[in-house]
């Protein structure tokens, strides 16, 4: 079990505790999508030199009534203990441990632009068919797919992003 | 006819006018020539045979001499000989190592020239083809560039729904 996954199942735990799964679930990938727009808050969570407790205080800040109190509890212990740059892959094994516990299967969208519910719920569609079961998928805005879409189920990447059209492009010409 | 002689008296002549005279001449003559023959002529004949055997030593001796200066000669010769063999023969070993030497120098020149030169054209090669790497990967970043500013120039709203339903239906499709 990797660290990320130890760390996903003890949030998951926490929100069993608290009767509310979901909503932790939703906080820790908003969270998690909010670092990732921003270098700056994610280079200061990072920053080994500040204070753990001044790393913990800018969580707070940031997560101050807008996210629950397990969820800013867990996320706060896991930036103080020097861990948010794990926290994307603790949200993706969260997210995929309570897919697999309903008996479906999570995936993570990359999108250069926001999805509509439709294209969400053909996407999810598409994927349930493909791998044969049903399948929730959360979208992420991410620049720099440029186009088209990345989707990761478990350790299966299905990359059909412009971004990597591009990649093949650069290495066929060079 | 002594008488004869005699009586003549003083007549110039050279016997003495004096018979007497004559006799005791002759006995004492006689006398000293027995005296001579006695005691002188051994010793002269002993002289004699000295002074021939001193001679006949000097001959041996010079003989000798001579025969030891001919073996002196023959040495010498010999020895002048060898010499000049000698030197002939450093000569040669002179010559023959300077010829291997000579030989040595223009093989190592030689290769030496074909060092270099193989040096040179796999200089010249790598060169030719870091170049044409390097224009070859800097054309593909300029043109990998160029195309990256296309696609974002003209990925519009409905270019990115076009792109997303594609990829929900190869992943349906496959």
């Amino acid at each position: 079990m990797s660290r990320a996954q130890s760390y996903a199942e003890a949030m998951i735990a926490i929100g069993n505790a608290e009767g509310d799964t979901a909503s932790l679930e939703a906080d820790l990938h908003a969270f998690t999508n909010a670092v990732a727009g921003s270098p700056e808050l994610q280079n200061s969570l990072s920053d080994s030199s500040l204070p753990a407790a001044q790393r913990q205080q800018i969580v707070e800040d940031v997560l101050d009534g807008k996210a629950g109190k397990a969820a800013t509890a867990a996320i706060s212990m896991i930036v103080g203990a020097g861990r948010a740059a794990d926290l994307p892959e603790i949200a993706r094994s969260l997210s995929s441990t309570l897919a697999g516990a309903r008996g479906s299967a999570y995936a993570e969208v990359r999108s250069a632009v926001p999805l509509s519910a439709d294209q969400i719920s053909k996407l999810e569609a598409a994927l349930t068919k493909k791998t044969g079961r049903p399948v929730t998928a959360r979208v992420t805005v991410d620049p720099s797919v440029v186009g088209g879409l990345v989707t990761q189920i478990d350790d299966t990447v299905i990359d059909g992003s412009v971004r990597r059209r591009l990649s093949q492009m650069r290495e066929t010409l060079a | 006819m002594i008488h004869l002689i005699a009586a003549e008296g003083p007549n110039g002549m050279f016997l003495p006018s004096d018979i007497k005279e004559f006799w005791w001449s002759a006995a004492a003559f006689t006398v000293v020539f027995v005296l001579i023959i006695w005691k002188l002529l051994p010793v002269i004949k002993q002289g004699m045979a000295d002074r021939s055997a001193a001679i006949r030593d000097g001959l041996v001796e010079a003989e000798r001499e001579r025969v030891d200066a001919e073996a002196e000669l023959s040495a010498l010769r010999a020895k002048l000989s060898d010499a000049d063999t000698e030197a002939a023969r450093i000569v040669e070993a002179a010559r023959e190592q300077a010829d291997s030497v000579k030989a040595e120098l223009i093989s190592r020149a030689d290769a030496d020239a074909v060092s270099a030169r193989q040096k040179a054209d796999i200089e010249v090669s790598a060169s030719t083809g870091q170049a044409s790497a390097d224009i070859q990967a800097a054309v593909a970043a300029q043109a990998a560039a160029a195309a990256e500013s296309v696609v974002n120039a003209n990925l519009d709203q409905a270019t990115h729904a076009d792109l997303i339903d594609r990829y929900i239906e190869q992943v349906s499709g496959s």
